[in-house]
């Protein structure tokens, strides 16, 4: 979402056409206020139902599960005394293209993109999966944490300092009383934990680093996310992995023009309906929606910190040519080391996220599964790229076995469970004897230890 | 002069003396006649030369005056004949150049789908098109950088029991596209269009025949003259806004024993 509101700081219709504008950023979003931020949060979400509700001929389809969830958790707006109470303004200056121009502020009336002109979708939740895969949320907190606590690090600057405050105030803290983005309670206190517990109830995969201990935060033992889960989309990733391969079968035989195509539209329509059951089966009512729209707001300020040279990452001497290298430069700083794959998780999370709620959304039909591989598009662009970086990034075989000899049997998932006689019953299952997953990284998940 | 000879007696040599200088003063006179006749028949023969050279060497120039003028002539007509063709070839380059943006406006809001021969027929390449449409609109929304295939607008109410119409704001569109439609789906999926007919840069309001009031939008599109979805509309056209605005006498409250 933050990165989104750096667009909408030099791009308030988010309609510029292409040439895209230059890829520059305004560091005036690390120049407004938490609160300011945390308000804009709340208007976003007070809002969804005109992106769920009137966008793409898809009224009826729950971009949230229900719509019925945006208006019940969302902040009322009550008597116009207070200025953010006006419609959930945030008052965030919006359209000012020149960065040395803008300057933060409450700004009246309201700005093009806020209050409802432009209701704001946001990524899925996969998006804040593979972007915590990177391990920057450790590498930040630890940041936080050495700034507050001393002078190891160097001096920061005023910007810097901003940063830090905002930082600390929106994702290291309670938030405020009643607020949208207060997950964390005496019930679940520690917020990665959270994350890693909706990870594993939609998307039924971990991450592939353990939980780091912080000063304060409660001391994990095993898998704690995984407890009193019930059920949790155990299947994704193997339909996911199955519905990539048949993709890339699709594409090698596009062209074709004679001989036998192994493409198999009805087998490609098949998984893309079985994903979106079960991702639809855990949004029943809402689910997960409050906690998707929290912790990709995470990922997002996170990312933004390192795609490009902002404050932080000039502070601490980490400039680099792409957010894996600076982030790989911070984790320098304070003896921590991000994935070896940070370079492909970062490319892969926009591309991934959009995808994934197409697929939820229940967009491809029959008739149109082959834009995913055979037509020219961008969404086969996308696509294919997500396949490349998926197996650069994970280590999951998705173009070798999508080449098979006919008769041979599909390709299984090393993490799919083996296959069962319904004669013979296996033990009991559960969350908690679930294996976990190495998801690529070749180091056992983190039992928290 | 020559001096007269000395002879031995002074009369005779007198006599001879004069006859000789008679003589010599003849043969000169008849010298410097014919010297005279000479001179001056030079003089005109130099002159005549001098007169033909002159005669001609006008004649020469008013040649190459002429020939210059001509050559000028020549190169003038053939400079504007140049001038024309690089005119015309630089109107018909621009034409195209034009015409080429315009073309290619549209696909590069939506890449064009192109593949091998294959068995969808227009119902299904529509549905295609409009994932990719929908797609790219999701991605802009995102605030991915570069992919803006959508536009704003806003639902009008119009006169009294007549239609609504859509008005359509300025961005991304240069100008509109003579032969593009609007095309709105309500929410049953009947669609309706309206022609946008006016070519010049928007805001323009599209009237919409048979959009009452009543009915709610589901998807806004613009489309090409071949029915090709282009943009997708976002955001506050999909409203039924105007009944909100419309001044009227407020509704009188409910009688409190209405409730029970």
């Amino acid at each position: 979402m933050f990165r989104t509101l750096e667009r909408l700081l030099r791009d308030p219709n988010l309609n510029s056409p292409p040439p895209p504008p230059a890829p520059t950023y305004n560091p005036g979003v690390f120049k407004i206020h938490p609160y300011q931020l945390s308000q804009w949060l709340e208007q976003v979400w007070g809002f969804a139902y005109a992106a769920s509700a009137t966008f793409a001929g898809h009224s009826d389809t729950p971009f949230l599960g229900d719509p019925k969830i945006v208006p019940a958790l969302a902040l009322p707006t009550g008597p116009q005394l207070n200025p953010f109470d006006a419609g959930l303004a945030s008052g965030i200056p919006q359209g000012k293209t020149l960065p040395g121009v803008w300057q933060p502020g409450f700004d009246e009336p309201f700005a093009p993109a806020e209050n409802p002109q432009l209701a704001l979708p946001w990524e899925h939740l996969m998006y804040a999966y593979v972007l915590e895969s990177t391990g920057m949320v450790e590498i930040f907190a630890e940041i936080v944490r050495r700034f507050a606590v001393g002078e190891t690090l160097e001096t920061p600057s005023v910007p810097t300092q901003t940063w830090l405050r905002s930082t600390e105030e929106l994702f290291f803290r309670d938030p405020p009383l009643f607020h949208l983005t207060g997950l964390t309670s005496l019930l679940r206190p520690d917020a990665q934990v959270a994350r890693r517990n909706a990870y594993w109830r939609l998307l039924g995969m971990d991450l592939p680093h353990a939980v780091r201990a912080r000063p304060g935060s409660p001391h994990h033992t095993g898998q704690p996310w995984k407890q009193d889960v019930g059920i949790a989309n155990l299947r994704f990733h193997e339909l996911w992995l199955d519905l990539l391969r048949s993709i890339w079968t699709g594409y090698e035989n596009a062209m074709n023009t004679s001989g036998p195509n192994p493409t198999d539209p009805g087998y490609i329509y098949e998984l893309c309906w079985y994903i979106q059951d079960m991702l639809q089966m855990r949004r029943q009512g809402g689910n997960l929606a409050r906690d998707e729209f929290v912790h990709i707001s995470t990922m997002s300020w996170f990312h933004l910190t390192v795609e490009r040279d902002t404050p932080i990452v000039v502070d601490l001497r980490a400039m680099g040519t792409d957010p894996a290298d600076r982030l790989a430069k911070l984790g320098e700083r304070v003896g921590i080391r991000p994935s070896p794959r940070a370079r492909e998780l970062f490319e892969i999370a926009d591309l991934v996220s959009a995808f994934v709620r197409f697929l939820e959304l229940g967009y491809f039909k029959p008739a149109n599964v082959n834009t995913m591989y055979a037509l020219n598009s961008t969404l086969r662009t996308d696509v294919l790229r997500i396949i490349d970086l998926w197996e650069m990034a994970t280590g999951d075989s998705i173009k070798a076995d999508a080449v098979r000899l006919s008769g041979q049997q599909r390709p299984r998932d090393q993490h799919a469970p083996p296959p069962r006689s319904l004669s013979v019953p296996s033990g009991p299952t559960g969350p908690t004897r679930a294996p976990a997953h190495h998801n690529g990284s070749g180091a056992p998940v983190g039992s928290g230890r | 002069m020559t001096p007269a000879p000395r002879t031995r007696s002074d009369g005779s040599a007198n006599i001879a003396q004069e006859r000789m200088l008679k003589k010599l003063t003849d043969e000169l006179g008849g010298l410097m006649k014919g010297v005279q006749s000479s001179t001056s028949e030079l003089v005109n023969a130099v002159t005549a030369l001098a007169d033909r050279v002159l005669r001609e060497s006008e004649e020469a120039r008013e040649l190459v005056r002429e020939d210059r003028a001509e050559f000028y002539r020549v190169l003038r007509e053939e400079n504007a004949l140049v001038r024309e063709a690089a005119a015309e070839a630089a109107e018909r380059h621009s034409r195209e150049a034009l015409a080429a943006l315009q073309d290619r406006r549209p696909d590069a809001a939506l890449p064009m789908i192109t593949s091998v021969a294959d068995e969808y027929d227009a119902t299904e390449r529509l549905e295609q098109r409009e994932l990719v449409l929908s797609y790219m609109a999701w991605l802009t929304l995102l605030g991915r950088a570069g992919v803006a295939s959508v536009f704003l607008a806003q639902r009008m109410g119009g006169a009294k029991g007549g239609s609504d119409g859509i008005q359509i704001y300025a961005a991304p569109f240069e100008q509109m596209v003579y032969g593009w439609t609007l095309v709105v789906t309500l929410d049953g999926g009947k669609a309706l269009t309206g022609s946008v007919t006016k070519t010049e840069r928007p805001p323009v309001v599209v009237p919409v025949p048979y959009l009452r009031p009543e009915t709610q939008i589901r998807r806004l599109e613009i489309c090409d003259e071949r029915g090709n979805p282009l943009y997708l509309g976002i955001v506050t056209a999909v409203q039924v806004q105007h009944r909100q605005s419309e001044p009227g006498p407020l509704e009188a409250a409910r009688a409190y024993d209405e409730d029970r």
